[in-house]
């Protein structure tokens, strides 16, 4: 097991190692996403981006990207607008309207792939250091389909909408429904949003997780349930899951089937886990499906850390 | 405590502010002197100089500063109306605060300050400070709380407490329905966590540094199950359970960036402690005196990670992960029952641990970019593995049943022997993608997991997975994929013995060899053949007009499971349209399906019936289908000049859960459950009109009515003795009508020339 590891991180010590004398792997190919432009050269320091792009320029500058790259670039417009753009000399100094048109790099008109190694030029890092590769990167999603950088539509984060699932229900849909459940995560009044638990840009974990696993997301917030206990249930050890729907539910708790019925999938030992509780039996063995059902008395089902708790009970 | 909390934080944000105000202050009058307008000093608006108007950034203070008041109106108090946000009133008003303001210095110093529901329970503020690309300062406050119940009501004195007593004139019995309950007292079950969060990060070169720290507390009334006695004649009551938990977590970075590599480290430490670590109550029955149960115990978590990712030619860039844990806990144990002594304990502490190592890579590639025919073939590998180290001792537990008298017998099959579980997870996943017409890519993948765990059934399970898929997008005509999915899950030989030998020490009697049926399968571990079709069309036929179909579909089969769960199939079908014929008009509609089958199989035995574990006509079939509508509708329109704007929308959820059943002759004829059902309408509107460019007046109202029946909570009250062995709490019966009117006020500091939202994204 140690070799093995010692394996993996020699590969990932050699590869960073290669990458560090690996030119230009990483950067932006202007002349080759725009031919128009391989010519060209940055412009440095000119204003005369404004004279026709004034209105979109002051909603850029509402947002953090412009504040940013103000800083990281300097107070020179072009230099902010190259970076996205590519070398302007050739826009700005084109004989025609139709030459000058054609000769930038206009986000309308270039393939998913290369917006996105635009974008990458400076988020490959942090939260979008897994993309290439991940599940929405080979589904054929671009950075846009979901932020939208020249304007503050969002508080945060750049969405195409104030609301930042509108993002996500773009594609995923049946979560849109999800969420109207009567039992469902605070997610349509706010106060979580699917980036809570996804990183949609990619990740060691599972459906695009932020954890390395469901339960290490979940216990983001469920810190109670991280702890190692004497007794441990192993399925919820392993994977919240198993028993909960977390995008909704019509059951308490979110689970994904009623108890007793839930617990009965993996449970069916002597007397009660064992029998068939059906309508005949609402009030004569309501103990069983009443009120909390299993949970009346299982309580602990999530693990106990006492003594006499082998059954979850105390 | 709360609002001691906001006012403390709203101190510390103005006053890091005003650290930066009066810099702002003297050169907006500077500014004004010179010209200017002075009301860019009282209101922090910009100055409109030919050269502000050519700088990107403009200097000052923008955004917006909200104020509100509303009513609500329901026709009963409701928790379930108010569930996160506290308005729970039967008639209430409130008002709210919100803003979002930024300040910029020219020098890139910056202060942005946000606040959410300011004067409701689901407030939030958030303060950053800083200097752009160079250092920040976070700080924020979040209060979530969540209103469980309103209509609960409980046998006990002291809820709020961690000891529970009768009252007086309460007569204790052997069964529930012996028990005489003179009164029962009102008690409301809520929640809230509040969460402090401070950061700071700094950007030197090539290298970014950050830490952040999260102070959380969780305080308020949940349900609890609580059973006095075990089997036989164990007897249980619903307490209110007093929660008082703190979680203090720290993240501390060091990230270094580069454009062909990037590395980061990351150490984070979660402490979580439990103020309550268990809850007694006095026994409404008369078999045992008094009851405790355990909370959850306090721990600590530590976590070591690192990720790291290379560009490399063709496209390459390999990324991973190597990540370290462990959490620990080591509370006292409580001993085996109420008022004995922890001297009868094997050991005195859990000394509970458990490690995680995680390593994961990741490749991708665009191999033979220097081939005309296969330039755009897209290559992606990921490998990952996933274990947990369970330490925690293997002990044998001897308790008191009944929780009275003496320890059980050394035989007794309730003596119980702890398993420290583990599991470890290896997966590789291969994928290629590959244009085979303009915009329409072909995909293929291959998956395998193996999963290995300890103490249970099946040791090992491995699962081979196929996927395959088609996207496309036509010329901006119409675009869709179809995506097809086929797993199958196998795994070593279904072997019962494991989990029971492991639990039971050699020397205990128990009445069956087995804790379960013998020919049960759990179903996480269970072989498994699963197939999964999901489908996304959307089609434009006018640049006005989009119409949208996506349907999902997903089938577990479990076929190697006599008992247990069989057969588990989901799908969702959503219809959308979509009409915005300019920049004024927005219609939409959507519609959703959705559909959940699951079957599962028994068979009821008991140990006083000799054969009944193999006799077929015990045998039981559960069918359960839960399907649900959803329908949503709405415009959002804008009129005179777009100073006015009118924001509509109408929402309806209806969800139906049924559970059917066969039986063999044995059983009789088994009835179908009540169906267990929830439906809400909810109407909003919103609309907002423009008084000037600093100024925006809001009114909004929405109405929700919510409609429910669930047999387990229906007319179920604490004094009805109406449940077998159970002592319940909650008559929850959360239907509801409810309105809210709202109205406010905008400032907008620094009015932008076009506001956010209305221009044409490009």
């Amino acid at each position: 097991m140690i070799k093995k590891y010692t394996a993996i991180l020699i590969f990932v010590a050699l590869m960073i190692s290669l990458g560090s004398f690996v030119a230009n792997a990483g950067e932006v190919d202007w002349g080759a996403i725009n031919p128009k432009q391989k010519n060209a050269s940055s412009v440095g320091d000119t204003k005369e981006c404004f004279l026709c792009h004034q209105e979109y320029i002051d909603s850029f500058g509402r947002t953090k990207h412009a504040k940013i790259f103000q800083a990281k670039y300097g107070k020179e417009l072009a230099g902010t607008c190259e970076k996205c753009h590519g070398p302007l000399s050739a826009h700005l100094n084109g004989p025609t309207r139709e030459e000058r048109y054609a000769s930038v790099v206009s986000f309308k008109k270039i393939p998913t792939e290369i917006k996105n190694k635009i974008c990458l030029q400076c988020h490959e890092k942090g939260l979008t250091m897994h993309w290439a590769g991940s599940t929405h990167d080979r589904s054929g999603l671009s950075c846009t389909n979901c932020h939208y950088v020249m304007d503050r539509m969002s508080r945060q984060k750049l969405y195409i909408d104030e609301d930042p699932k509108k993002a996500c229900f773009q594609c995923h849909q049946g979560m849109r429904a999800k969420m109207m459940k009567t039992s469902h995560m605070p997610v349509r009044e706010g106060k979580l949003e699917c980036a809570s638990c996804h990183n949609p840009h990619g990740g060691p974990g599972p459906s695009l997780l932020k954890g390395t696993t469901i339960n290490d997301t979940c216990y983001n917030c469920h810190q109670e349930k991280r702890a190692p206990v004497i007794w441990e249930h192993a399925p919820v050890r392993e994977n919240c899951a198993n028993c909960h729907d977390p995008h909704g539910s019509n059951f308490d708790k979110l689970l994904k089937v009623r108890m007793p019925y839930l617990c009965q999938q993996c449970h069916s030992g002597n007397f009660h886990p064992s029998t068939m509780y059906d309508g005949s039996k609402v009030v004569s063995s309501a103990q069983f499906m009443r009120g909390k059902a299993c949970t009346n008395c299982h309580s602990l089902i999530h693990g106990s850390n006492h003594p006499s708790g082998s059954f979850f009970q105390r | 405590m709360t609002r001691l909390k906001v006012i403390g934080l709203s101190l510390i944000i103005f006053f890091f502010a005003l650290a930066g105000f009066p810099v702002f202050a003297a050169e907006q009058a500077k500014d004004a002197e010179e010209g200017g307008d002075i009301s860019s000093v009282l209101v922090g608006g910009t100055t409109s100089s030919k050269e502000d108007d050519e700088r990107l950034v403009k200097e000052g203070l923008v955004g917006d500063f909200t104020l509100g008041a509303g009513v609500v109106g329901t026709n009963v108090r409701s928790f379930k109306f108010g569930e996160y946000n506290g308005l729970t009133g039967k008639s209430q008003g409130f008002a709210v605060g919100d803003f979002d303001l930024s300040y910029n210095r020219d020098d890139f110093y910056y202060t942005d300050m946000q606040a959410e529901n300011l004067g409701l329970d689901n407030r939030k503020v958030y303060f950053e400070a800083g200097k752009y690309n160079d250092f920040k300062f976070t700080a924020g406050f979040d209060q979530t709380p969540q209103f469980t119940s309103s209509t609960s009501q409980t046998i006990f004195n002291g809820a709020g407490t961690t000891s529970l007593t009768l009252p007086s004139g309460f007569t204790k019995a052997a069964s529930t329905a012996l028990v005489r309950i003179p009164s029962v007292n009102n008690v409301d079950l809520s929640d809230t966590r509040d969460a402090t969060t401070f950061g700071f990060s700094k950007i030197v070169g090539n290298e970014e540094y950050g830490v952040n720290f999260k102070h959380e507390t969780r305080t308020g009334l949940k349900s609890l199950g609580a059973i006095v006695g075990a089997s036989p004649g164990g007897s249980a009551v619903i307490l209110p359970e007093f929660m008082d938990q703190v979680v203090n977590e720290l993240q501390v970075s060091v990230a270094h960036g580069h454009d062909n590599h990037q590395i980061r480290f990351d150490y984070f430490m979660s402490m979580f402690d439990n103020n309550n670590k268990s809850i007694t109550w006095e026994s409404p029955y008369t078999t045992t005196p008094n009851g405790l149960i355990s909370r959850p115990p306090s721990s600590q978590f530590h976590r070591f990670s690192l990720n790291g990712g290379v560009n490399l030619p063709y496209a390459t860039r390999i990324t991973g992960t190597a990540e370290y844990s462990m959490a620990l806990q080591n509370e006292d144990l409580f001993p085996y029952a109420f008022g004995t002594s922890t001297a009868l304990l094997p050991t005195s502490t859990a000394n509970a641990e458990i490690q995680t190592v995680h390593v994961s890579l990741n490749g991708s590639s665009k191999p033979f970019q220097e081939s005309t025919i296969f330039k755009d073939l897209f290559l992606t590998a990921k490998y990952r593995h996933h274990q947990t180290i369970n330490n925690t001792p293997i002990t044998t537990f001897t308790p008191i049943v009944n929780d009275t008298g003496a320890q059980v017998a050394a035989t007794s099959s309730d003596v119980a022997r702890n398993s420290p579980f583990d599991y470890s997870q290896d997966q590789l996943k291969l994928d290629a993608s590959y244009p085979v017409y303009k915009a329409t890519y072909v995909s293929l993948g291959y998956d395998s997991e193996l999963m290995q765990r300890s103490y249970r059934e099946v040791s090992k399970t491995f699962e081979n997975t196929l996927r395959a898929g088609v996207r496309s997008n036509l010329d901006q005509i119409a675009s869709g994929n179809v995506n097809f999915l086929y797993g199958d899950k196998i795994g070593d030989r279904y072997n019962q013995s494991t989990v029971f030998d492991a639990r039971h020490p050699a020397g205990t009697v128990t009445s069956f060899p087995f804790d379960n049926l013998t020919q049960m399968q759990r179903l996480d571990i269970a072989n498994r053949e699963r197939k999964k079709v999901a489908t996304n069309l959307s089609y434009f036929p006018t640049s006005s007009v989009t119409l949208g179909i996506n349907h999902n579909y997903m089938v577990d089969d479990y076929k190697q499971s006599v008992f247990g769960l069989s057969h588990q199939s989901s799908q969702d079908v959503t219809g959308d349209i979509n009409y915005s014929p300019d920049q004024s008009l927005n219609l939409f509609l959507f519609y959703t399906y959705e559909n959940g089958v699951a079957e599962q199989f028994s068979r009821n035995y008991q140990s006083n019936i000799p054969g009944s574990d193999f006799d077929p006509n015990r045998n039981w079939t559960a069918n359960s289908n839960n399907i649900f509508h959803t329908i949503g509708v709405g415009a959002k329109a804008y009129f005179m000049q777009k100073k006015f704007s009118l924001d509509t929308k109408y929402t309806y959820s209806q969800g139906v859960s049924q559970v059917g059943f066969a039986a063999g002759s044995v059983l009789g004829t088994p009835l179908g459950m009540p169906d267990v059902t929830s439906q809400i309408h909810r109407f909003e509107a919103k609309g907002k009109y423009n008084y000037s460019r600093e100024i925006t007046l809001g009114l909004s109202y929405i109405y929700e009515n919510y409609r429910s029946t669930d047999f387990a909570y229906d007319n179920a009250t604490a004094a009805t003795n109406s449940v077998n062995s159970v002592i319940l709490l909650s008559n929850s019966n959360p239907n509801y009508s409810g309105h809210i009117g709202f109205v406010s006020a905008t400032y907008h500091f620094g009015a932008p020339k076009a506001s956010s939202g209305e221009q044409e994204q490009k």
